[in-house]
């Protein structure tokens, strides 16, 4: 329970807003027993004990003939507060003719109570709205509660979700060898590149959290390719090339057989980059050869992470590049050519993404 | 204050202080109620803004004492000043004026009864 609805709940307080000395004590009289009394002699005062004491007030007794400011000018005031749905008011006047009646209900006061008095009578009106409203509070006090654990198992769903895409990535990834962490890698790097950079405009944080996950599965294909040419060490043949190239297709018919993964937000992230991770800006990548801008940001971003991090990494079938010679690789359009866009947001990055790297290896360490 | 059998103002206050009684109030309470009644400025305020030709004034007196009688079950000062404050609130100073006069010696028994108590 909130500070605010725990203090509403706990509200035990009627003010009087009446100018008249007996009248005030005719009313504190009835309720004095119950519940706590502020006294108001007019409705300017009476204003300014509600606003200092709202969060204690359960219920308001508003005469209306009153010096300074009268009741249905109050009651104005408090519509235009929105005090009137949260406390109810009850207008007591001694002349409760249908005009004064319809223009109290009309601005959303809780009754009229017409003068004299009946002190059984009037205590059972108030006392009656007054539970009213403490149930409501309670009840919205606990839908508030069951909305809360909603959203945490919501996450806590989401993070499993998370965690076995991970997993499968993680896994398939072990097969060829590779660290675990390479994945982990292109998630950071996609996710820097987007948020960090004028390359990720246009793109929610939503959205960039999805193409992050998404990047994940950029592999999964490679479970299709045999562990004769996944992990061999030497050049690849043309033929077994033409086997490998795969990957990206088989990947996308993958996510695609998987109904749950269908349905998931970042579906269309995943199966768009497993299919381009391995298209180039001149059109000379695999497996469609699509050309500039026909590529997705996305796609783009993953596949340039994806080279980075292949460059500095020791593969089965080369050594670990040093930062430089990879970044200097990429820009001299080495390992194809990339959105120059991209080039430039690579570039104003690329600090930031080899602190990753660094820090990681002195958290391994 | 009149009838057959006039009561006396002993019994009178006794009378009023059954009907609070009878709407709920204690009898601490109703006495005590009833001894702020003396007290009350609304019947000054309403000769002096009559006296003063101030009809809002004497509206707003008249329509206060209206209520705290009934809220104190003074019930013949009440019907007193209903139709005093009911002729304010029309702007009908002449007939207020004649009201209040009649009124004067209901409000002097009042005061006379509750000293009873």
């Amino acid at each position: 329970m909130t500070e605010k609805s725990k203090s509403l709940c706990d509200a035990d307080t009627i003010l009087i807003v009446e100018d008249n000395d007996i009248n005030a004590a005719v009313l504190a009289d009835i309720f004095d027993k119950d519940y706590r009394i502020l006294e108001a002699r007019n409705g300017r005062l009476g204003l300014q004990v509600l606003e200092t004491h709202r969060n204690r007030i359960c219920a308001v007794l508003l005469d209306v003939v009153m010096p300074e400011m009268d009741g249905i000018e109050v009651l104005y005031k408090l519509k235009e507060k929105g005090i009137l749905t949260q406390i109810p008011v009850f207008l007591i006047t001694g002349d409760p003719n249908n005009t004064v009646m319809r223009e109290a209900y009309g601005l959303g006061v809780m009754d009229v109570i017409g003068k004299p008095v009946i002190p059984f009578i009037v205590k059972r009106r108030v006392e009656t709205v007054i539970e009213l409203f403490r149930a409501r509070r309670r009840l919205e006090n606990s839908v508030e509660r069951q909305q809360s654990e909603i959203v945490r198992q919501a996450e806590r769903i989401a993070e499993l979700n998370w965690g076995m895409i991970e997993a499968l990535a993680t896994a398939i990834e072990f097969r060829s060898g590779e660290s675990g962490t390479h994945v982990r890698r292109i998630h950071d790097i996609t996710e820097l590149i987007l948020k960090e950079t004028a390359l990720g405009k246009g793109y929610s944080d939503e959205e960039i959290r999805q193409i992050a996950l998404a990047s994940i599965m950029h592999d999964v294909g490679k479970i299709a390719v045999g562990d004769a040419i996944l992990n061999k060490p030497g050049r690849l043949t043309p033929e077994e090339f033409e086997i490998m190239k795969t990957h990206t297709t088989q990947g996308a018919l993958l996510l695609e057989k998987i109904p749950q993964m269908r349905k998931h937000e970042a579906f269309r992230y995943a199966y768009d980059i497993a299919l381009h991770h391995h298209e180039r800006w001149d059109g000379r990548g695999y497996p469609e050869g699509l050309k500039g801008s026909a590529l997705s940001v996305p796609a783009q971003v993953v596949s340039l992470a994806d080279v980075y991090d292949a460059l500095v990494s020791k593969r089965v079938y080369k050594d670990a590049f040093g930062f430089d010679k990879a970044v200097g690789m990429i820009q001299n359009g080495e390992c194809g050519v990339f959105n120059p866009e991209l080039l430039n947001a690579f570039a104003e990055i690329e600090p930031q993404i080899r602190a990753l790297y660094l820090n990681g290896e002195r958290a391994a360490e | 204050m009149s009838g057959a059998l006039p009561l006396s103002p002993r019994e009178r206050a006794e009378s009023w202080l059954a009907a609070l009684e009878n709407g709920g109030c204690g009898r601490q309470t109703a006495l005590r109620l009833l001894a702020m009644f003396p007290a009350d400025e609304s019947y000054l305020l309403l000769e002096q803004a009559l006296a003063a030709g101030d009809t809002d004034a004497a509206f707003q007196a008249a329509h206060t004492l209206k209520g705290v009688c009934g809220n104190l079950c003074l019930e013949e000062l009440y019907r007193a000043a209903a139709p005093l404050s009911d002729a304010l609130k029309r702007g009908d100073t002449d007939t207020a004026t004649r009201l209040f006069e009649e009124m004067r010696p209901v409000y002097r028994e009042t005061l006379a009864a509750l000293e009873t108590l």
